[in-house]
């Protein structure tokens, strides 16, 4: 599997290649026991300095996406899939929680703002 | 072994490096620029034609490739003298040609490095690396590349060779003075063999993976690879040689050949890779968009 980032793109390029490797794992491209490159492998190849591949690692590894077995190297962990559905399900609950907050410090009831919501939902729904 | 196979091997070995490599080095250039920034290719076209159409270097290295086989054949053909060793014999025509080979390779890094050099700096100085960059997921390792049961039969004949060396010290079973140093030689050169394998497998991905496209690193690491062959069989003959007393043939011109062969071979091969079709395309629209 290839990886591409964008140096200039909004999102910190450590938070690109964490969201490359979930959507390899959610995939099943990169499969429970895939190994990954070494940090300075894939440091080097994106002309990255290695801190910022290391920050991805890091990240991935506290998700419970990734875990490092010293000399052995970096794997994909078993129920890895399951990790990122828990850790994208936790980002998009946090994320509805301060829209809702915010929504209702501007004066909408929650009667309101779930009608919004189901709207914006059939309009995802209808594509 | 006649002087016609030494002047053969050097002539070819020079030609592989005073013409067969720049020339694939300027059928390089473009690929690489695009393989860079592709963006700024089409964003700056004049630059990247006039980075391009740069052909000094080239008949530079035309110009001195020509004078150093026209040496190279006036020794072979009797037209210059080889020089006097300190005994005040001739030195060999072997060993002379031999010599003008390595001065010529020597004045080819004299004068190839800094124009290398100074082209890799005006490249990063004028070419920004592209903002979107590729790189793989796949771990490298030498499995990927060479069979495990390959590695392996390779292994044991390097330590097998290396333990050959070590009994027949301890037995005593040698019959030159220098019998240690080559020893510790053969124990330098698999050392160098071993961890120049490893270091092409470790490798950062350049410009060359991607221009020749996913096979020419596995080609890269086998014939790396296969060099750690080389200790084991010019050190069995020199055992051989060491053990019944005997020479069997001028080890010391076998090996010189052999390097010089090995790297003709190797330029020549690279030379003839085929450039990665989507490489090969933008080449074209960059030539194509060539108003001159």
């Amino acid at each position: 599997m290839d990886i591409e980032i964008n140096a200039e793109a909004p999102e910190p390029v450590y938070e690109q290649i964490v969201r490359k490797i979930q959507e390899g794992v959610t995939s099943g491209t990169l499969a429970a026991g895939t190994p990954l490159p070494p940090v300075r492998q894939l440091a080097n190849d994106l002309v990255l300095n290695r801190n910022t591949v290391a920050r991805a690692y890091k990240l991935l590894e506290d998700q419970g996406v990734i875990q490092t077995a010293g000399r052995k190297g970096t794997f994909v962990r078993s129920g890895a899939a399951d990790e990122v559905t828990r850790v994208k399900t936790g980002q998009a609950e946090r994320s509805v929680g301060r829209m809702i907050e915010s929504l209702v410090s501007d004066g909408l009831s929650t009667d309101q703002i779930s009608t919004i919501f189901q709207s914006a939902l059939a309009l995802a729904a209808k594509g | 072994m006649t002087d016609w196979i030494d002047f053969a091997a050097y002539a070819a070995f020079l030609i592989a490096l005073y013409f067969v490599q720049p020339g694939m080095q300027r059928r390089m250039f473009v690929p690489m620029l695009l393989d860079r920034n592709a963006e700024w290719v089409a964003a700056h076209p004049e630059i990247a034609r006039r980075l391009a159409s740069r052909r000094w270097p080239l008949w530079l290295s035309y110009g001195l490739g020509a004078a150093s086989l026209a040496v190279l054949a006036g020794a072979q053909f009797g037209l210059s003298d080889p020089p006097m060793m300190r005994n005040g014999v001739a030195l060999p025509k072997w060993m002379w040609l031999w010599r003008l080979a390595m001065d010529a390779m020597l004045v080819a890094i004299l004068v190839g490095t800094p124009i290398g050099i100074a082209s890799h700096l005006t490249l990063k100085r004028l070419v920004p690396v592209a903002t979107r960059r590729q790189a793989t997921l796949e771990r490298r390792s030498l499995d990927t590349s060479v069979p495990r049961w390959m590695q392996l039969v390779t292994y044991a004949l390097v330590l097998i060779h290396l333990a050959a060396w070590i009994v027949a010290g301890v037995l005593g079973a040698h019959s030159s003075p220098i019998f240690w140093v080559r020893v510790a030689m053969m124990f330098l050169l698999s050392g160098f063999f071993f961890i120049a394998t490893r270091a092409i497998v470790a490798r950062r991905g350049n410009a060359m993976d991607r221009i020749f496209g996913p096979s020419y690193r596995p080609w890269e690491v086998r014939m790396t690879f296969s060099t750690q062959v080389l200790p084991p069989i010019v050190g069995a003959i020199r055992l051989s040689e060491e053990v019944t007393g005997t020479q069997l043939f001028d080890m010391s011109r076998a090996i010189q050949l052999l390097l010089a062969a090995f790297i003709a071979y190797w330029m020549l091969r690279i030379a003839m890779l085929p450039i990665d079709r989507d490489r090969g395309a933008s080449e074209h629209l960059v030539r194509t968009s060539d108003p001159a």
